[in-house]
C-alpha cells in the first residue's frame, strides 16, 4: 500500500512539477532512494513508538525489561536494531514494488547501497524517536512532535526536495543537520560515484553516541 | 541461617514525605515472607527497591551478600519480580512473553522450555500459552507474570500482590506453587488478603509509615494480643449513662460505641458476663465475641497503642 501511495504522491506529482534535480538527474531517479528511506522510516516509527512510548507509559512492559541484567544502552540498542531490521525488510519489499512501477537505472549493488542508506538514516531517526518517546509522557504532545519530525525529515533533509531549492540561508543551515549529511553522503555515492567518508562516518558516530545518550535518558527516566 | 535479602538503613523520601525510614532487617534463605500494611505504608516502595526498579536515597540492599548498587548485574540475575499491575506485552503470546524474558536473562532455550512446561502445568496455564496476552483474563496474565519471573530460575522472588485478579482455583494453584518453592527460593510478597497471608507465611512484616511496626511469625505476632477477645453488644437503646457504667467495669479495655453498639476488648470471657449482668435490664439485639487476629494487628491504633 505504502509504495503505491508514494508512487502516486511523489512520482506522479512531484516528478511533473520538479522534473529534474539541480544536477540534471531525472526526478524519479533522484527521489527513488529517498522514498525507500521514507518507507523504512514509516515502518520504524510505530515500532519504536510502541516499545518506548506506548509500552512504557501505558503497558509498563519497558519497566519489566529494565529488570534484566542488560544495560540500558544495550536495551535501547537492541530494540533499535530489531526495529531497524524490520524497517529494512519493509524498505526492500517496497523498493521491489517501486522498481516495477518506475523506470530507473539502479542495479543490485545500487539497491544494496540504498538499503545501507536507509539503515544509516534510520539509526539517526530512530534515536530521535526514542529520545522523544522517553522524554514525552503525553500522547498529544508526542503525536505533535512526531508529525513535526516527519515533516522535517520528509522536506528538510533532502530526501524528496533537494536542499538547493530552499533559499540559500535556509539551505545552508539544513544541509549540515545530521539527517541531511547522510542524504548528501549517499546521493554523492549513488549519483556522482564519489564517497565522502566524513558525510557517512559522522552520522554513524553520532548515531552510536545518541544510543548511549538514550540509554542514559532511560536510566534517568526510570530512576534506576 | 544464611540471609538471602539484607537491608541496612534503607531510606526513601519524596519531598517531605518519608516512604521508607531507615529499614534494617534480613530475610533468611528459603523462607516465605509476607509484607503487610495500610496504603502508603511503604510496601510497594520496599518491593520496588528490592527488585531494582527504584533506588534508595540512603542505605544498602544486599542479595545473597552482594550489594545491589555495586553488583547490579549479578543481583538482578538472582531476582524474579512480579509487579502489581499487568505488564505483559499485549501483542505477544503468553509463551513469547515468558520466553523473551528468559532470553533477556541469558537462560538457554531448552531450560526455558522446561520451566515454562513445569510452571504452566502447576498453574494450569498450558492451554493459554499460545494465546496473545491481550486475549486472556487478567488472572491468567498474572499467572503468566509469575512464570515469567521464574523462567530464569532466580533464587529470590519478589511478588506484589501475586494473586490479584485470580479466581479461587487460580489463587489455590498459585499458593500451592509458592509453598512448593519454599526452602528452594526465598519468597517475599505483599498482599492485601490477610486470609492468604495467615495461610502462607514463615514470617510477617507489618509496615507502617515506612517503619517496621511488627515482625515475626503469626503466632508470635498474635502473642502481642495477649489472648484478648473483641466483644460487641448491640442494644435496642444504649444510653450515655449505661455506656459509662459498662465502660467502668474492671478488665474492660478500649471501650467504644458506634450508635447502639457497645464495643470493647477483654482478656477473659468472664468480663463479658460481668458486662452482660450489668446490662441485663436493657434489651440486647445482638452479641459477638471474636479472638483477635492479624486484621486487628493491622489496625493502626491498636497496633501502635496496644490495649490500655
Amino acid at each position: 500500500m505504502l509504495p503505491l501511495l508514494i508512487y502516486t504522491m511523489v512520482f506522479m506529482v512531484l516528478n511533473t512539477i520538479i522534473g529534474k534535480s539541480v544536477n540534471g538527474i531525472p526526478y524519479s531517479e533522484w527521489a527513488f532512494p529517498g522514498c525507500i528511506v521514507l518507507i523504512g522510516a514509516s515502518a520504524l516509527m510505530p515500532l519504536l513508538f510502541r516499545d518506548f512510548f506506548d509500552l512504557r507509559v501505558h503497558g509498563r512492559v519497558l519497566l519489566n525489561l529494565t529488570l534484566s541484567p542488560s544495560s540500558k544502552t544495550g536495551l535501547v540498542a537492541g530494540i533499535l536494531l530489531t526495529g531497524l531490521a524490520e524497517s529494512l525488510v519493509f524498505s526492500a519489499a517496497a523498493g521491489g514494488v517501486l522498481l516495477v512501477l518506475i523506470n530507473t537505472s539502479f542495479g543490485a549493488v545500487d539497491f544494496l547501497l540504498i538499503l545501507a542508506f536507509a539503515a544509516v538514516f534510520n539509526i539517526m531517526l530512530g534515536n530521535i524517536i526514542i529520545m522523544l518517546s522517553l522524554l514525552i509522557d503525553r500522547v498529544s504532545l508526542f503525536m505533535f512532535s512526531i508529525l513535526a519530525l516527519f515533516i522535517w525529515i520528509t522536506f528538510g533533509s533532502g530526501l524528496l526536495i533537494e536542499l538547493g531549492y530552499y533559499p540559500e540561508s535556509v539551505g545552508a543551515v539544513l544541509e549540515f543537520l545530521p539527517t541531511a549529511l547522510v542524504v548528501r553522503g549517499f546521493h554523492s555515492i549513488l549519483f556522482l560515484n564519489y564517497l565522502d567518508g566524513i558525510l557517512i562516518a559522522v552520522p554513524i558516530l553520532l548515531g552510536i553516541v545518541w544510543t548511549f545518550l538514550n540509554g542514559f535518558i532511560l536510566k534517568r527516566k526510570l530512576n534506576q | 541461617m544464611e540471609a538471602s535479602i539484607t537491608l541496612k538503613k534503607v531510606g526513601k523520601k519524596i519531598g517531605d514525605r518519608t516512604l521508607l525510614a531507615g529499614l534494617t532487617f534480613g530475610i533468611e534463605k528459603g523462607t516465605l515472607v509476607a509484607v503487610i500494611g495500610d496504603n502508603e505504608s511503604g510496601k510497594s516502595t520496599l518491593l520496588k527497591i528490592l527488585a531494582g526498579l527504584d533506588n534508595p536515597e540512603y542505605g544498602s540492599v544486599f542479595i545473597h551478600g552482594l550489594d545491589t548498587k555495586n553488583r547490579r548485574e549479578e543481583t538482578r540475575m538472582m531476582l524474579g519480580f512480579v509487579p502489581h499491575e499487568i505488564d505483559l506485552d499485549p501483542w505477544l503470546t503468553l509463551e513469547q512473553n515468558i520466553r523473551f524474558s528468559g532470553l533477556l536473562f541469558g537462560a538457554d532455550n531448552e531450560a526455558i522450555s522446561k520451566r515454562i512446561s513445569l510452571y504452566s502445568r502447576a498453574l494450569n496455564l498450558s492451554d493459554y500459552l499460545h494465546t496473545p496476552a491481550s486475549k486472556v483474563s487478567p488472572g491468567i496474565q498474572k499467572k503468566t507474570m509469575l512464570v515469567r519471573a521464574l523462567v530464569h530460575d532466580p533464587t529470590v522472588l519478589i511478588l506484589d500482590e501475586p494473586t490479584t485478579f485470580m479466581d479461587t482455583s487460580g489463587r489455590r494453584e498459585t499458593w500451592e506453587l509458592l509453598r512448593g518453592l519454599r526452602k528452594k527460593k526465598t519468597v517475599l510478597y505483599v498482599s492485601q488478603s490477610l486470609e492468604e497471608v495467615e495461610a502462607a507465611h514463615d514470617r510477617i512484616i507489618v509496615l507502617e509509615s515506612g517503619r517496621v511496626l511488627l515482625d515475626g511469625s503469626l503466632d508470635r505476632l498474635l502473642e502481642s494480643t495477649f489472648e484478648y477477645h473483641q466483644f460487641e453488644i448491640e442494644f435496642e437503646h444504649l444510653s450515655e449513662e449505661l455506656y459509662i457504667r459498662l465502660s467502668a467495669v474492671a478488665k474492660v479495655s478500649n471501650p467504644s460505641r458506634i450508635g447502639n453498639i457497645f464495643h470493647f476488648y477483654g482478656r477473659t470471657r468472664q468480663v463479658f458476663f460481668e458486662v452482660l449482668k450489668l446490662a441485663a435490664e436493657q434489651t440486647m439485639t445482638d452479641l459477638s465475641i471474636r479472638k483477635l487476629g492479624l486484621r486487628d494487628l493491622l489496625d493502626f491504633q491498636f497496633a501502635r497503642d496496644g490495649l490500655k
